[in-house]
């Protein structure tokens, strides 16, 4: 019952997904449901059962004080899990029993039971078409009912960082008086659909998780300006500060990349929170250096080096799959293209207002206030991730990075005005295409 | 120089303002609340202060002409764009919604009673009144201590979720002397749904009834409004011989009713536990005391021909039951399953407060939604 180290974040995500799920349904049941979740590996199903406390308590009333006993509890499970394809009978092993507390809605507070066990067929041809006998708690207890959710089949595009699907609910039925088996036949699916979600799901996983592109934004905000007695002063010029983006774009990419198919192939690991507290921490230092500069032209070496922390971020996603040989590397090139798109889509997207403004006498101080801003939700990730807890910092950022769309958008029309502005007020100096113009410089 | 200052500050004022604008928007998105009162309405908990309404139009009227003549009054009282919440298609998807939670867990259709004034409230539960029974402690007696109930599980930790407030009504179809049309009460621990077809009615169920806390006190008087209902089923278990409770026993466990909201249609094809016809006449007017004090909930004159119905029924009714027998302890159960009639009677944990609650409802296995299945 140990093994909890390293799934802190599989089960967060978990027990969100079981929250959405449970409001979704609106079962009228104020005693909460049991939900099966499959996972489709290369050979094998893996099962997870989350069964509330209670009703497992009202389905062994008269073995109450063998509810912490393992092996009882491992017997009952063998017996009430069954699966066959024909007459064939699967094989079944107990992983993991996991006591845990979660929350819904209709019940609040309640405790339950985590069940992870792995389904091996006979044959392999019948891994998709199978008969699952559950009756976990529902022999009993008759009002019960478990919801059974495909949780992953990468063939099909289907995982809890993109889309599940319900396959049905396993209950008594009333009209027949017994309770039914359910006949799962999933769809042969193919590679190419699972290349095109990993796709999607790296496309998904920029556009959610916005540590990643703010660090990379703060870093090329002051990619158009030179400094000179460490401060920032002029205006570059706009090939040079392209070329620095190209270059910063680049090294935080081959940073990524490496890590990630090393940490995705389980080659190399470092403790989750480590990650998520270097990669605040590294949105804090960039955004510092927007400020005063502290590694003025070796931006390039730190976009690479906190690229390699990042990297390791992206691979737990991949993780949480449990792929094998092809299916991850397949995995690891889809997502990685799908985050370099993502990824390329919002910098042309904002470059051009950065262009813009950073000649203007505007952008001193819209530079220092942002990144005075992104350092106090740097602060804020970091005392979050430390301390395992949100905070008013943590959720103001939840809600404002929700509209990242409209954040552009205000953005551009902020650096548009702002630029028609200056040329009103400066209209001779038609600086936007002019290199290194040191008569301009801002306080 | 001055111009750069100038510049400055309203760059800082555009910037403050957005972000001011940004932060406000997510609070009025964050609040899940039901909406704010408006115009007199009597709020979360403020249906049961208010005096039920008799308009003069109606007095002389009796049976489905009140009714239809009581529609009408709460119709007037109401803007048009409440008139078009509470009137609404008859569909089987639209009369199926009730639930046993509270309205904020799941939604119900028609007119939330606690956005109503205390005029249109009056007129709402002159309807709700017409379509109950007049019995002490059954029909409309009985809704109006639910009502506070619920006004207490607000005040005692459960908040804006619960109350009379929470508690709609709908029509579903045109009420009038021909065709089909539903009314339906629906709230958090009670629904009513009746259903008249061409100037009858022909199904009073489904109707939930439920009880948390079991027992309590609202303005020096003691309330325990579901505990007829209890006491009938303790006095029927009481009255069956060690035989005859263990045919009636079901070996199953039940933490909550069998056929809960959603699950309509579902009647068992098989009957099971204690067939009535070996019963005593005293143990089967047990069964159908037990009976009334759910069709004593029915408009008088329908309550007393549906049970009659039952009673017809009585030796093809089968009683059921899981636990101890006392009704009193968790997972507690009782079942009344006839050919026509299915009642449920369920103890489970209590949600808001400590201890146990019931859960009681009453379907017909012919007439529930009047007929309606699809």
């Amino acid at each position: 019952m140990g093994q909890q180290s390293n799934k802190t974040k599989f089960s967060f995500f978990s027990l969100l997904f079981l929250f959405s799920i449970l409001a979704l349904k609106t079962v009228a049941h104020p005693m909460p449901n049991s939900v099966l979740k499959l996972f489709v590996m290369d050979n094998a199903i893996k099962g997870e059962a989350y069964i509330p406390f209670l009703e497992l308590e009202n389905a062994l009333s008269d073995n109450k004080q063998r509810l912490s006993n393992k092996l009882f509890l491992e017997n009952y499970f063998l017996k009430h899990i069954h699966v066959r394809s024909g007459d064939k009978e699967w094989d079944i092993k107990i992983d993991t029993l996991v006591f845990s507390y979660t929350k819904n809605e209709i019940v609040g507070n309640y405790k339950e039971l985590k069940v992870s066990f792995y389904l091996t067929p006979t044959l392999k041809d019948s891994l998709r078409n199978f008969t699952l006998y559950y009756d976990v708690v529902v022999h009993q207890v008759i009002n019960h009912s478990v919801i059974v959710i495909l949780s992953q089949d990468w063939k099909n595009g289907i995982s809890e960082e993109t889309k599940t699907k319900e396959l049905g609910t396993i209950g008594y039925d009333v009209i027949h008086s017994k309770i039914l088996p359910l006949h799962i036949n999933l769809d042969a699916g193919s590679t190419w659909m699972g290349f095109m979600s990993m796709i999607n799901m790296g496309i998904q996983h920029i556009k959610k998780g916005t540590d990643h592109l703010l660090f990379l934004l703060t870093l090329l905000l002051p990619a158009f300006l030179i400094v000179e007695n460490r401060k920032w002063t002029s205006y570059s010029g706009i090939k040079k500060g392209i070329y620095k983006i190209l270059m910063i774009v680049s090294a935080f990419t081959i940073g990524h990349s490496i890590t990630l198919f090393i940490a995705a192939c389980n080659l190399f690991k470092l403790p989750t929170q480590l990650i998520e507290v270097t990669i605040a921490l590294s949105i804090f230092i960039s955004a510092f250096h927007c400020v005063i500069p502290i590694f003025y032209k070796k931006e390039i070496l730190i976009a690479l080096g906190f690229g390699f922390v990042h990297g390791l971020a992206f691979s737990q996603t991949l993780q949480v799959f449990q792929l094998e040989k092809i299916d991850l590397l397949i995995s690891i090139l889809g997502f990685n293209l799908g985050i370099e798109a993502m990824q390329l889509i919002i910098i042309l997207m904002i470059i051009p207002s950065f262009i813009l403004l950073s000649p203007t006498i505007f952008f001193s101080i819209i530079k220092n206030t942002l990144a005075v801003f992104v350092m106090m939700i740097a602060l804020g990730w970091i005392f979050q991730r430390i301390t395992n807890h949100s905070n008013s910092i943590t959720e103001l950022a939840d809600v404002i990075f929700a509209h990242t769309n409209w954040i552009i958008l205000i953005i551009s029309v902020m650096a548009f005005t702002l630029y028609l502005i200056d040329i009103r007020v400066s209209p001779k100096k038609k600086f936007l295409f002019a290199g290194n113009n040191k008569s301009r410089l801002h306080w | 120089m001055k111009k750069k200052f100038l510049f400055t500050l309203t760059t800082i004022l555009t910037i403050w303002l957005l972000s001011c604008s940004k932060s406000n928007n997510s609070n009025t998105t964050s609040t899940t609340t039901s909406p704010p009162p408006t115009g007199g309405a009597v709020g979360t908990t403020g249906v049961c202060s208010v005096s039920i309404s008799s308009p003069s139009a109606c007095t002389s009227s009796t049976g489905l002409s009140k009714i239809l003549c009581l529609c009408d009054q709460f119709k007037t009282s109401l803007s048009s764009s409440q008139v078009a919440t509470l009137q609404l298609p008859y569909t089987f998807a639209n009369v199926k919604t009730w639930s046993n939670l509270p309205a904020a867990l799941s939604p119900r259709l028609g007119l939330r009673l606690g956005d109503l004034t205390s005029a249109q409230v009056g007129l709402a539960k002159a309807i709700i009144k017409e379509i109950t029974g007049s019995s002490l402690n059954s029909g409309y007696d009985e809704v109006q201590q639910l009502w506070l109930a619920d006004d207490y599980l607000n005040a005692n930790g459960g908040g804006a979720t619960y109350g009379s407030g929470n508690y709609y009504i709908a029509i579903f179809g045109t009420p009038a002397t021909t065709g089909q049309f539903e009314i339906l009460f629906t709230g958090h621990h009670k629904t009513v749904a009746v259903n008249y077809k061409d100037g009858a009615l022909i199904g009073a169920t489904p109707r939930f009834i439920a009880i948390e806390p079991l027992s309590f006190t609202n303005a020096s008087i003691n309330y325990t409004p579901v505990n007829q209902e209890k006491t009938a089923f303790v006095n029927l278990l009481a009255a069956l011989t060690q035989s005859q409770l263990s045919i009636a026993k079901s070996s199953s466990t039940f933490s909550d009713l069998l056929l809960t909201p959603g699950k309509d249609w579902q009647f068992p094809t098989t009957f099971t536990g204690l067939q009535c016809n070996s019963l005593t006449s005293a143990q089967k007017a047990l069964v159908l005391a037990a009976i009334q004090t759910y069709t004593n909930d029915v408009t008088d004159s329908d309550g007393a021909a549906i049970l009659a119905k039952y009673n017809n029924d009585i030796d093809n009714t089968y009683i059921t039951y899981s636990g101890t027998g006392t009704l009193n302890t968790q997972n507690d159960y009782i079942r009344i399953d006839g050919p026509n009639v299915w009642i449920e009677f369920s103890v489970q944990r209590a949600i808001v407060l400590t201890g146990v609650h019931y859960h009681s409802v009453w379907r017909d296995r012919n007439t529930d939604y009047g007929t309606t299945k699809q």
